[in-house]
């Protein structure tokens, strides 16, 4: 990769924060406090695009794996690891803010909810995703089982969806969805939900770019040695 | 092992599940190994919570599927272990056998060898917790044959998965814990409804076509992922 396209990619990176951080600002700052839970609420537009992201994710790494049993070629290897690397990452982060926002609304940090616990797997299978490319020798095995286990994980999707629906949980169900919430937190929300997909594409261009140079340096690594 | 061109898929089936069934009665442990550790989670749940009368229920359901998912997680792992080892499966995809074919062979097998394990170790819940072997106790099988249809549908697909991993040994419960969760806690729930109330109700039937989903599901899955995974 040339210094200019690496600048340019830094300079894409830099722009796509900044609605991120716009729609952190208008959650914080803009909208109002919510009559029953305080400001506690704002962790909101952290949790839900960190979630919905994570789950996007999965939908991504489905894609990729269609076309990795399709094509059989190196490249979805780099794009499913680098999407499972975000997924993980966004599920973890959804974990964390939901615990915080558990902890003050309900007492507790974690609890064994449908919800929470399908999302808990989610990032297990992300992990096992990761830790299975890992363990693989290169080749077109490997590339196949990656994209078979791919497929497997966006089945946990539409589980942890309906987890609110089939199990009585603590966790509430979608008021996004239900529009039971007020239009002026829901503008904000949406657009952080949209800004944080946003940015995690550009995070996903930029790692398999990453990957691929990396595993550059590798064989050429092998070949001096 | 001779296959001719004309092979229909019923010969085919046949063949392969002869062979199958010659691998799992060659060794004796095959089948005694999930079995003896059902056994011992059996024991140890039953003498652990026999005196709380109150969650007797609960803890029954739970000790059942348990023994189910950890005895099944222990064949699951070494399921293509002799086909690997014997190069068995580099031969098979030289004949002229549907991929299918050997899917649903394979997955038939470890039914009928789960089962083997299975109604045993039912039989033997049963007898540790003082309930009689009554209708209750075939109604219970069956809900547990449904999970045990999920179980070997994943297993297959996920032992072929790992198979030429260096760490299968980690991976394959990795993957396995978390596939499975769905299954077992829609069964769990129908089963302890049915404990209850002697029925399953209308708020049962959707774990019940919950537990039918994922069952068709994986099979679905591993039908269509099965090949691949093996040409790979």
């Amino acid at each position: 990769m040339k210094a200019d396209a690496t600048l340019a990619q830094c300079r894409w990176g830099v722009l796509l924060l900044l609605p991120v951080l716009a729609s952190w600002y208008l959650g914080l700052r803009h909208v109002g406090t919510d009559i029953h839970q305080g400001e506690v609420y704002r962790i909101l537009y952290l949790h839900v695009p960190a979630c919905l992201t994570a789950f996007m994710c999965a939908f991504y790494l489905l894609i990729v794996s269609i076309i990795g049993l399709r094509r059989k070629q190196e490249s979805s290897l780099y794009w499913g690891r680098a999407i499972a690397e975000l997924g993980l990452m966004f599920t973890v982060l959804g974990l964390i803010t939901g615990s915080i926002w558990g902890r003050v609304t309900w007492g507790v940090w974690w609890t064994w909810d449908a919800r929470i616990l399908t999302t808990f797997i989610l990032g297990v299978l992300y992990a096992a995703y990761l830790f299975l490319q890992a363990s693989l020798p290169q080749g077109r095995n490997k590339i196949i089982a990656s994209s078979v286990l791919g497929c497997l994980i966006f089945v946990d999707i539409p589980i942890i969806y309906q987890s609110v629906v089939w199990w009585r949980t603590l966790h509430q169900r979608s008021s996004l969805a239900a529009g039971t919430m007020s239009s002026e937190i829901s503008q904000v929300l949406y657009f952080a939900i949209g800004a944080m997909l946003l940015l995690m594409t550009w995070m996903w261009v930029a790692r398999v770019e990453n990957i691929r140079m990396h595993e550059k340096i590798k064989t050429l690594a092998r070949r001096i040695s | 092992m001779l296959v001719s061109n004309k092979a229909t898929i019923w010969q085919q089936f046949r063949l392969y599940m002869s062979y199958g069934l010659k691998i799992e009665f060659s060794e004796r442990e095959r089948l005694l190994a999930p079995l003896l550790f059902a056994a011992t989670i059996l024991i140890v749940i039953t003498f652990c919570f026999a005196t709380t009368a109150q969650i007797e229920q609960r803890v029954f359901v739970a000790e059942i599927y348990l023994a189910v998912f950890l005895a099944l997680q222990v064949s699951g792992v070494r399921l293509l272990e002799y086909e690997q080892r014997s190069e068995v499966l580099t031969l098979l995809c030289t004949y002229p056998i549907t991929r299918e074919v050997l899917y649903i062979s394979k997955f038939l097998l470890y039914v009928l060898t789960s089962t083997m394990m299975l109604v045993p170790a039912l039989a033997l819940a049963y007898l540790f917790n003082a309930r009689p072997l009554t209708g209750e106790f075939w109604y219970m099988l069956g809900i547990a044959m449904l999970v045990l249809i999920g179980l070997a549908a994943l297993g297959v697909l996920l032992s072929t998965l790992i198979m030429r991993s260096s760490s299968r040994h980690l991976l394959y419960p990795l993957l396995y814990f978390p596939l499975t969760i769905p299954l077992l806690i829609a069964a769990a729930e129908v089963s302890l409804a049915f404990l209850t109330h002697g029925q399953i109700g209308a708020d049962q039937r959707q774990w019940l076509t919950l537990l039918l989903g994922f069952d068709v599901i994986y099979l679905t899955l591993g039908i269509l992922l099965f090949g691949e995974l093996l040409e790979g």
